[in-house]
Parts: C-alpha cells; structure tokens; sequence
C-alpha cells in the first residue's frame, strides 16, 4: 500500500517537474541571433 | 555641434548619426534620424542621461550617445547665412534645409597595406599631388583632400598603409585609433587586386570593427591580365560589404567608387550589412562570453563593437585592455579573458592569436573559394594540394560518401558493443529490482517507467559519442567546412545550403545530436529549414518498427519496402523543404562565406573535451525530460488499475498457477507456463484499453479510422511519442504477443499479420495499403518529446517546437488518408 501511495507521489511529481519545466522553457529570455555565430546581421 | 553640448530649451536639427552600425540603428529606431527637430528638455542632477524631445515624444539619451549626434542649431545656422539668404527669417524649414546641407558633407578615409595603391587613388580622386612610390610606408601621417562630387563634399583621408589594425605597429595603432576617434562616414578599403588572401586580413578587422565600408577593388587590370576572374559583386554580397573595382593609376573606377561611398552613407546600399566571421564553437563560446562582460559598460560599445573587443582580448591585444582600464569591471573581465587564453592554448595546442588569424584566413579562402578562380601559373600551398583531391569535381563526393560511410559504420558496428553492455546492466538493475521489490505499484513504476523509460536513452549513449567523436574529428582537421562545399549546389536546389547537409544525414542516427549540430549553420533560417525538415531522416529508433510491420506485411521484398520508406523520408524532406523556403522562410538567400579553415591536426585534449561535453548534455537534458515522459506515460497506461473481466483472469491465472507444480514433464509445464504468459498479457491489454492512455485511444479512434488504423495503432502512435522504440513494445502488449524471444518476435509478427478488423470480421487490419499508411505515419509524424525539446532548445522559443508537433502530425495524417484513398481507388 504504501509503495503504491509513493509511485502515485513519484507520478505527482514528475507531472509538476513537467509543467515546471514547461513554464521556464516559455520564461527564458528569447534571443533572436540563438547560437547564430555566423555570418547573420544581428550585433 | 553634438548632441550633448545643446543647451537647455534648444532645438537643432540633426545633421548626421556616427557611432557604428549597431548604435546607429538603434538611435535611428528611437526617431533619431536625419533632419528632425530635436528638442533637450532637462538634465539629470548629473548633467547625464538628459531628456530630449523628438518627434512629439520624450526620449532620454546618455551624453555618450547623444556626443555621436552631430546637430545644427539657429546660432550655427545664422553664421552660415549666405548674401543671397540675408532677409531670410531662421525658420525650422530653414533649419532644416541647413541641416541637409550639413549632411552632405561626407568624411571618408582610406585604409589599405602598404603599397596598395591608396595615395594613387587619393590623388586621382581629389585632384592632389602627394607624392607616391612602389614601396611601401610612402604615406606616414594621414593627409586629407576635399572635393565635390554629386553635390557632396566629400573629406577624403589618407592613412598610413597598414597589414592588419592590431596594435603592434605604431601605423596600425594610429589607423585604428583614428577610426575610434574620429569616427569618419565611411571607410574605403582599398586592397590590391592582386593580392587578395592577404589584402583581405584587414577587411576581416573592418568586418569585426562594425563600420561603414567600401572596398576599392585596385589594381584591377593586374588581376584581368592574369587572367583570374573574380566574382566581386557577389563576394561583396558575401561579406556585406559594397566592392567597386578600380585602377587608381588612370583614374578607372574612381566616379563608380565613390557613387557607392554616397549610397553608403545615405544608408540606400543593397548590399551593406554587418556579418560576424564563424570563429569556430571554441572561440565563439569565449567571445560571447566575453561580450556579455563588455556590454554591462554601455558607454564604451556605443563606439567600440563588443564583439571586437573580445576578439581583440583573447588575441592579447594590449590596446584593447587599455580600453578596458576604464570599465568598472576591468579585473574580473581581465581575469576571466586570461583563464579563457589559457584554456582554449591548452585545449587546441596553439596560440590564441594564431586561431583567430587561422579563422580569418579561413574566412577568406571559403570566400575565394567560391568567387576567384584563378588564372593559370599559380603557387599551390599544403592545403589548397589536399584540397584538389578532397574537393574535386569527380573524386570528392565519392571520397566523402566514404567518409559518412566510415562513420556510420563505426557509429552503429563500434556503438554496439558498449550500448549492449549498457542494455546489459539495464536488464540486471531491472532483473535485480524485480527480485528485490515486493509487488506495487511503486515497483512497476521504477522498472517500467524509470529502468526502462531511462535505460531506452541511455543506451544510445556510445553511439552518440561515437559520431561526435567523428564530427569533432572532422571539424578540428577543417574536413567537415570542405564537405558541406562538396554538396552545397544540390542542396541549393532545395533551397538550402551545403551546411545543412550534416545535420540532415546525422538524422538518421538520432535526430537529437542532428538537431544540435545545426548549430554550425550560420543563417537563421537555413537552420530553423534544417531542423524543421530533419525528423522526416529515420532515425534509428523508427527502424524496429519499420522491420516488424514490413516482416508481417511484406515478407517477400523486406529491403526493397525498407528502403524505400528511408528514400520516401528523403523526398519528403526535400519536398518540405522547397514548401517552406516558399511559403514561410521567404527572404531572398543571403549568401554567406563557406570558410575553408587551414587543415590541421587534432589534438586528443580537445577531441576529448569535445565528446565529454556533448555526453554531459545528452544525458542532462535529454534524461531529464526522458525521465519526467516515461513516467508520466507509464502512469498514463497503468491507471485506473481494474476493468471487468480483471478479477476473472485473476482467478484463470492462479488455477494455472498451481497446476504448475502438478506438471509431470517439461513440456507440459512450458505449455501451462506460456498459458500463464498469455493471460498476463490479455490483463495487461485489457487494462491498458480501460486505462488513461487506452480511454485516449479510444477517444482518438474516430480521427485514426479513416486511414484504416484502429485504437490500438492509436494508441501506439501516442505511446510513441516520448520514443519511438515505445511503439513496438506497445503493439507487442496490445496483440497480446509474448516478448523477449525469437518466437515471441514470430507471435507478434503473425499477430499483425492475421489480426482482424473486428473479431467476427474477415478483413485483416493490417493489409499491405493500411501497412504502408502506418509505415508513413510513423515516419513523418510527432517526432519524439527529444526532437520537441531539442527543436525548442536550439531555436530558442517554443513556437517551432509546437509548430513542427502540428504540421509533422497533420502531414502524416494526410499523407496516410492519400495512401488509403489511393490504395483503395487502385487496389
């Protein structure tokens, strides 16, 4: 019984760390030029 | 006057923008453009930022900033009032009209090595005498001419001939202390036609420097005699800078040279624009980090570019850390510029200064290499002999599908051993978990959810680290720049460049590192193309499934139907690709230089260096996601635990149990152990049907039904999001087939062979059209929450992530619903 309750709090938990980490992926600071080390047009 | 010296309530008119290109468009986005009134309303306490009015609004502008602003004001303009204009009222009109005056006055400076022809053109265009030789150092101060042309005042500077702008020489530091100081309009670079590789160097600092520049393309007729044809429109094009060829000793050139200095600096040329030089990863990483050290002191990149000051730090430039003496974080950007020196020597066995002039070089033979051809006599170096067999017409794609060829080879064959190995310990944790554990929930979730979801990942390790150890192989040695050349024109046909090459064949080991590794593609586009076409290579993972639905629907021609599922990928990516460069990458091709870095070898340090970090960034950020995606699919598929008939095949499954122990021979106790078996699997399958996962693929039916799948191929499909390899392992459950051995394989073959629509039906499931459509589903659509990540990690936003879930997704079902229709309609 009390595996079952802790795979249930494993589940809850991996559901958090996903929206988690959903909402930092949309949070983190956009930048345009990304890895663009080339030859683009940005400064 | 500047900016920063208008008194309070004063308006001016602006004249003109200096600074470089980064600042001015930046200022000229704020409304400072020419000819608008601008107003200074207040001052801080400090006498700095001060307010300014302009176009109706307030803008505040630090005295730096506003010191780059050249203005007129009433008081100027009133001194300037000619006999004609005596009765004229000051208006703002008037103003106006002498500010556009004003701002036809051009500064322009020469800046060439030595000999090459500056003093000559200096003296034609401005009608001067100043004495000239065919040696060099002539020119040992700056002189200036001023001359009209086109109703502009041009202020012609001539500076002393300079190889590079490092601050060796007392010329070279002059020169480039001149275009910090006195910031001119334009700068012509005059280069000696013929003798471009080292002429080029400095253009190569220019670039860095961020300025307004024209090349005067001199000597001209030297270079036609030769017989070398040189394509210096679209070289021009390539580096961003406007190329006007000229003969300065007989004035050939002159009139169109400076016609393009005056579209330069009224900002209308086409073909201006400021590119970084590709440094390589090793040194780009620290000069990005550097530039974020740089940029806290807004008051000095406003003049200096911070990219340049970075390079010029890791090159030890000692004029460079004097500018950095004034910065408030001067110590800890020194220190970190000497830990990063010293790191980048050990790691790639060579100085700091000589990569960066490497990757220069580099620049410019990728950037000769596609538009100078030469004429006959010439003398080759090391590199251009390799080069004649490595990018030969005939030999070099075959010598580099060799190449690939090794790769992949050592990449699965090399790859196999130790990814066993890893499956191998996989099993035992699960095995010696399974022991351990009491049955639970909790012991379902860590072997089949964690052991297996993580262990499906991780297994793919060796081969990762394969292929990377050959990429950074072939990248250190200069190979991989060569093999993007070799097939640069059939990508163009598809409207890419020969840079997304690698990623797309990378693909079909794992399109994650493929993804990654788009990152040496320079345009923003191309590489948001590239990774938007890659999950349509097979990947590896798609393989097994590929290999079991063509083992039980086309058991005669396997190879042949295989092979045309990976060609039917590489069509469709093709096909992708031309739709997308249409309808949403639209912007006409930029062209960008392909450098050819000099070859050399690769020290083992950075190899190593190399692989480790890409093992550190698979496993954290593909595990993390792998990980939180298995469980939460494993809880998707394992709740609610009970349905109808569960207690039914309880009770079926302990009466075999116990008639274990009563088998007399061997084989019967196989018999009853595979009945067990089977009833295992039926409570598994009828439970994954009544669970999350199951309800979900009965709810998707209808959308699955027209391309002749039914909710089990649903749910497959949906299983196979967090990792393809799911996808057997889920039709193997739902047919009900034993796992783990040969004939376990031949079960769930035969399933999917003879399984019927519905129980009382005769229609099969998978017929050879509803195959191929599932075979075309699996290959185009979602591609893995990995890719999805991945997608969004090196694009830097979620957009692209979401957009290829979508557009993968809903082309794969239209795709299939074609095969169907078509399937039916002719079969």
């Amino acid at each position: 019984m009390i595996f079952d309750i802790l795979a249930i709090l494993i589940v809850i938990f991996a559901v958090i760390a996903a929206i988690i980490l959903i909402i930092n992926s949309l949070k983190r600071k956009k930048n345009k030029c990304g890895n663009n080390n080339g030859n683009c047009s940005c400064s | 006057m500047i900016l920063s010296e208008l008194n309070i309530n004063d308006k001016a008119v602006i004249v003109k923008i200096k600074g470089r290109g980064a600042f001015r468009k930046r200022i000229t986005e704020m409304g400072f453009v020419k000819g608008k009134i601008v107003k200074a309303i207040k001052r801080a306490p400090l006498n700095d930022p001060v307010v300014y009015e302009i176009m109706g609004y307030e803008v505040t502008l630090r005295n730096s900033e506003a010191s780059l602003i050249e203005v007129i004001t009433e008081t100027e303009a009133l001194k300037e009032i000619t006999n004609t204009e005596q009765n004229i009222l000051v208006t703002e009109e008037f103003l106006i009209q002498k500010a556009s005056e004003k701002g036809k006055i051009i500064n322009v400076v020469l800046i060439g090595n030595p000999n090459c022809g500056k003093t000559t053109l200096f003296n034609h265009a401005s009608n001067s005498h100043e004495h000239v030789g065919n040696y060099s150092g002539v020119t040992i101060d700056a002189k200036s001419a001023i001359f009209k042309h086109k109703g502009y005042e041009i202020n012609v500077v001539d500076l002393p001939g300079t190889y590079s702008l490092s601050a060796y020489s007392p010329e070279e530091l002059y020169v480039r202390n001149y275009i910090f100081d006195e910031l001119p309009d334009v700068v012509i670079n005059v280069i000696d036609s013929s003798n471009l590789e080292r002429n080029l160097y400095l253009t190569t600092q220019l670039i860095d420097m961020d300025v307004k520049v024209v090349i005067a393309l001199n000597m001209f007729d030297e270079l036609e005699k030769k017989g070398d044809k040189f394509d210096f429109d679209k070289f021009g094009a390539m580096v961003g800078f406007p190329v006007a060829p000229t003969v300065s000793s007989r004035g050939r050139g002159i009139f169109n040279l400076f016609n393009k200095v005056i579209e330069l600096y009224e900002d209308n040329s086409k073909i201006f624009r400021h590119i970084h030089i590709n440094y390589g990863n090793n040194i780009e990483d620290n000069i990005k980090a550097i530039q974020e050290k740089i940029k806290i002191n807004k008051n000095i990149t406003d003049k200096f570019s911070s990219r340049f000051l970075a390079i010029k730090l890791l090159e030890k430039d000692k004029n460079a850390i004097n500018i950095i003496e004034q910065f408030n974080n001067k110590e800890e950007i020194i220190n970190d510029v000497k830990k990063r020196i010293s790191l980048l020597e050990s790691n790639l066995d060579e100085d700091s200064e000589t990569l960066i002039t490497d990757a220069k070089y580099g620049f410019i033979a990728g950037a000769l290499k596609e538009t100078y051809k030469d004429g006959p006599d010439k003398t080759i170096n090391k590199s251009k002999i390799i080069d004649t067999f490595i990018t030969h017409k005939v030999f070099g794609f075959p010598i580099f599908i060799i190449f690939m060829w090794v790769m992949f080879q050592a990449t699965f064959t090399l790859g196999k051993f130790p990814m066993n190995w890893i499956d191998n310990l996989v099993q035992i944790a699960a095995t010696w978990l399974n022991k351990v554990l009491i049955d639970s929930s909790l012991k379902d979730l860590l072997i089949d959810g964690i052991i297996h979801g993580v262990g499906g990942v991780i297994v793919f390790l060796p081969n990762i680290l394969i292929l990377f150890f050959f990429i950074s192989l072939m990248e250190d040695t200069g190979y991989l720049a060569r093999a993007a050349f070799i097939v640069d024109k059939i990508m163009h046909k598809i409207g890419l460049h020969g840079k997304s090459f690698i990623p797309l064949i990378m693909g079909f080991g794992c399109n994650v590192p493929a993804i990654m590794s788009t990152r040496t593609i320079e345009s923003r586009n191309d590489r948001i193309l590239t990774i938007l076409i890659n999950p349509f290579m097979s990947c590896s993972a798609r393989l097994p499934i590929y290999i079991l639905i063509i083992g039980a629907i086309f058991p005669s021609h396997p190879g042949n139907v295989l092979f045309l599922i990976y060609v039917t990928g590489i069509l469709i990516a093709a096909l992708m690709a031309i739709i997308f460069k249409k309808m949403i990458f639209k912007a006409k091709d930029i062209p960008f230089v392909m450098e050819l870095p000099p070859y050399r070898m690769p020290t083992l340090k950075n190899i190593t260096k190399h692989m480790w970090s890409k093992a550190m960034q698979y496993l954290k950020k593909m595990s993390g996601i792998i990980l939180i995606a298995s469980i939460i699919i494993w809880a998707l598929g394992y709740f609610p635990r009970e349905s109808k008939n569960s207690s039914n095949y309880k009770l079926e499954k302990q009466k075999l149990e116990s008639l274990i122990i009563k088998q007399n021979s061997v084989d019967s106790m196989k018999n009853v152990k595979f009945k067990i078996y089977a009833i295992e699997n039926k409570i598994r399958a009828e439970q994954l049907e009544n669970s999350y996962i199951g309800k979900i693929g009965k709810f998707i039916e209808p959308i699955m039904r027209p391309l002749g799948f039914d909710w089990r191929m649903g749910i497959s499909l949906i299983a196979g999001i967090s990792g393809k390899e799911i996808v057997v392992s889920t039709l193997a459950v739902l047919f009900q087939a034993e796992n783990g051995s040969d004939l376990s394989n031949q079960t769930l073959i035969y399933k999917i062979r003879e399984t019927k629509i519905e129980e009382n039906s005769n229609k099969k499931l998978f017929n050879p059209i509803t195959a191929i459509s599932y075979l075309i589903f699996i290959l185009v659509y979602f591609p893995c929450i990995a890719v999805i990540a991945a997608i969004n990690k090196e694009t830097g936003t979620w957009k692209w992530a979401v957009f290829t879930v979508f557009y993968s997704t809903t082309l794969a079902w239209l795709l299939a619903l074609i095969v169907q229709i078509t399937g039916k309609i002719f079969f």
